[in-house]
């Protein structure tokens, strides 16, 4: 075989590679929006059937029924998960096969320039320079107006220090809406004054212990094997979550039961320190009882 | 997949503390099964019956590696640098680099996960470097250590075929053309931004944006969000037509290696011996990364380069200064990536009426009954202490466009064609094109053969 019939079959199967990841990826996508659109436990049938079910609650043959439609729908959108999964590694079988193929034929198609004469007089070092320094300028400039313009159309409401805030929550006060949500406003002296809040830097949250929390006996003895705070600190940098985005997994569930500090389950950063991460997530009531 | 289970569990637990089949703290606990829903066990993914007395189980936090696990990655990490090095500089082999490219792309890819990788590594030491109560492993110092003390020495092996990143774009490098160099200059300062901003989120404990945006992680994982799954696929097209888009326009650690690069005590060579400046390497790099023979410039154009580098000079701390002011005006919108802040511009817009219904968050902090004030508080908190940082990173922008400007504005005389030291990422692509590695190779017994010598230039021979 002649180097140009190996770089024809190389293009070849090349381009066969690549078709077929194209169109795996297609499919791929189709399924996923296909997934995303038809939610089982959105099914008109679905929800249907539970309607019914709330009305008749001791209905056997409609608990049956709706224990099978829910299998059907959940075995339907796990195969669904399965045939992502295989497509997921045709897919990167072929992307592979397509590269490498792709730079095989590359190789076999190698040729040595031909450059051409330079003019004497040219600079070319000089000439990259000047349009490199003006690039850049244009860059440098385009992220100034870039910055302006971000700030000029950010636009909040929201108090940016303390004594920003202080103001801004008097003002809220005076205007007669609840600054607070869930719990009572703040008191208002005998003269029906508002007394404005006071604004401290805040400190380093304190650890939350078991007193803190009195829901904490209701909670769920830890199962065996539930790695104390040391260990999780030790080997949180290990983890960034499942999307790599140093998202925490698992955090804030008992302190947002407990409920005397805020947690946020669903966004606490990830990328806190081994102290704070003991803090934030606060298990100390799992660990007394440890 | 995981994300779109997420979400569905997300709405399931709401659905069920509406209807009060669970209690509201099982409910959290099921919210928070399904933000870690790729360490929640498999029964966690799938949402329970709504007619049961069900108790969803305490989810397990996954089991750590063992220990043994880190420093085997950092022990194959120091042998896949030895024998890059080894091949780029001693070998001269650029079918032994992309075979280690191949496997370092199997191993520290796909089988590793890319994570913790030596880029994102950047984040752990500027945490524990900010903050003394962060425990950072000694496997992730050294992963952070080890590609820049290799460089030091040899330099950007680390680039060359030991970083999957680097490699996954190496591999889809089919038809690299050459970007234009004005183009390549510009866009080569993102890296720094880049670099400053992560710095700037990792020591705030806000966020690691370079592993949240990293494209080639879902990749490896064969699983992640879709937008970033599509930013990755995005990446890997573009990267047939331009040599790795990433390293060269993105790639924070490149930024870093650049530093150390221009210092190596040994850096590859195109040729093996001596360049006979035959201009046959001069168009091989698809990086741009081969700087050709130069002179000072000519005596009459000194005062006005001297002039423009004065200028440039003089320019520099006002560029510094301009960039710590545009700094200080992005303090809110730089803030904002803090999720306190996301929280209560979403509570607040709530309140006003912007906005209509609840997100899962805002909905969980209501429920808690935490006073508003405390969550005002922290954003006053997060804002303020986002002030110096913001001015920093302004500066840092600033700082870096002079020394680009000021560097374009000096000329180094150059005898030979050479490798950029700080661009050059030691692949080993141009080494084909010399005449005397084709000499060294045994494809041809003399240059001569591929050079006419006799001609000023080294014209080819005909």
């Amino acid at each position: 075989m002649t180097r140009w019939e190996r770089y024809q079959l190389a293009f070849r199967c090349a381009v066969v590679c690549g078709v077929f990841a194209a169109v795996v990826a297609s499919l791929l996508l189709l399924d996923y929006g296909r997934r995303v659109a038809e939610d089982p436990l959105n099914a008109p049938e679905y929800l249907q059937l539970k309607q019914q079910l709330r009305d008749d609650p001791r209905n056997e043959a409609l608990q049956a029924e709706f224990r099978a439609l829910d299998e059907r729908l959940r075995e339907a959108y796990f195969h669904r998960r399965h045939f992502a999964a295989w497509g997921t590694w045709l897919l990167l079988a072929g992307a592979a096969g397509s590269a490498a193929l792709g730079k095989w034929a590359a190789t076999l198609r190698r040729r040595l320039p031909h450059p051409e004469p330079v003019d004497s007089q040219d600079d070319p070092e000089e000439t990259t320079n000047r349009t490199g320094r003006w690039a850049v300028a244009v860059l440098a400039g385009v992220a100034a107006i870039a910055a302006v313009a971000l700030y000029a159309g950010f636009h909040s409401e929201l108090p940016s220090d303390s004594q920003q805030l202080a103001a801004w929550i008097a003002g809220q006060q005076s205007s007669g809406q609840t600054a607070v949500l869930g719990t009572p406003t703040l008191p208002d002296d005998a003269a029906g004054t508002v007394t404005p809040l006071t604004v401290t830097e805040p400190d380093v949250p304190a650890v939350p212990t078991s007193a803190d929390h009195p829901g904490a006996a209701d909670l769920p003895e830890l199962p065996a094997g539930f790695p104390s705070d040391e260990e999780l600190r030790v080997n949180w940098p290990r983890f960034r979550g499942w999307e790599g985005s140093g998202t925490c997994p698992g955090t804030g569930v008992d302190a947002m039961e407990c409920g005397n500090r805020r947690r946020n389950p669903l966004e606490d950063r990830g990328s806190v320190a081994g102290q704070q991460f003991a803090s934030r997530v606060g298990r100390p009531h799992l660990l007394d009882r440890r | 997949v995981i994300r779109e289970t997420r979400e569905r569990i997300g709405g399931f637990a709401k659905r069920l503390v509406r209807i009060g089949c669970v209690r509201k703290g099982r409910a959290v606990a099921l919210l928070t099964a399904a933000t870690g829903a790729g360490t929640a066990r498999a029964a966690d993914l799938i949402p329970v019956p709504d007619f049961t007395e069900y108790q969803v189980p305490v989810s397990m936090p996954p089991a750590p590696d063992h220990v043994l696990w880190g420093w085997l990655n950092v022990g194959l990490l120091v042998v896949a640098l030895s024998l890059a090095s080894y091949f780029a500089l001693v070998n001269r082999s650029r079918r032994s680099l992309f075979v280690l490219t191949i496997a370092s792309l199997i191993w520290f890819g796909f089988i590793y996960g890319g994570c913790i990788c030596v880029i994102g590594s950047i984040q752990n030491v500027a945490l524990g470097v900010s903050d003394a109560n962060y425990t950072i492993p000694l496997t992730v110092i050294l992963l952070f250590v080890l590609p820049l003390v290799f460089t030091l020495f040899f330099g950007r092996t680390f680039c060359a075929a030991v970083c999957p990143l680097g490699a996954i774009q190496e591999v889809v490098a089919v038809r690299p053309i050459r970007v234009p160099a004005w183009l390549d200059h510009a866009l080569g300062l993102v890296p720094y931004i880049y670099l400053g901003l992560a710095v700037i989120y990792a020591t705030m404990g806000t966020a690691f944006v370079i592993c949240r945006y990293d494209p080639f992680i879902p990749i490896f994982r064969l699983s992640g969000g879709v937008n970033m799954l599509i930013f990755g696929g995005a990446v890997l097209v573009l990267g047939i037509f331009i040599g790795r888009p990433y390293c060269r326009y993105l790639c924070p650690y490149g930024a870093l290696l650049a530093l150390p690069s221009r210092a190596a005590k040994w850096h590859v060579r195109i040729p093996p011996e001596q360049c006979i400046q035959c201009r046959l390497c001069e168009d091989s790099c698809p990086y741009g990364a081969i700087q050709r023979p130069s002179a000072p410039p000519p005596r009459d154009s000194r005062p006005a380069a001297r002039r423009r580098l004065a200028v440039l000079l003089v320019l520099a701390p006002l560029l510094v200064i301009g960039g710590g002011g545009l700094g200080w005006l992005l303090t809110i919108p730089l803030a904002r990536l803090e999720h306190d802040v996301r929280l209560a511009e979403r509570v607040h817009a709530e309140d006003t009426g912007l906005v209509e219904g609840m997100t899962d968050a805002s909905e969980a902090f209501r429920n808690t009954g935490q006073p508003k004030e405390e969550l005002l508080a922290s954003v006053a908190d997060v804002r303020s202490r986002f002030r110096l940082p913001a001015i920093l990173l302004g500066g840092w922008v600033g700082l870096v466009v002079a020394v680009k400007l000021i560097s374009l504005a000096v000329r180094r005389r150059r005898e030979d064609y050479q490798p950029d030291r700080a661009r050059c990422v030691s692949c080993g692509r141009c080494y084909w094109y010399c005449p005397g590695e084709q000499v060294r190779l045994g494809l041809i017994d003399d240059v001569s053969e591929l050079v006419d010598l006799q001609k000023p230039e080294g014209k080819l021979a005909s």
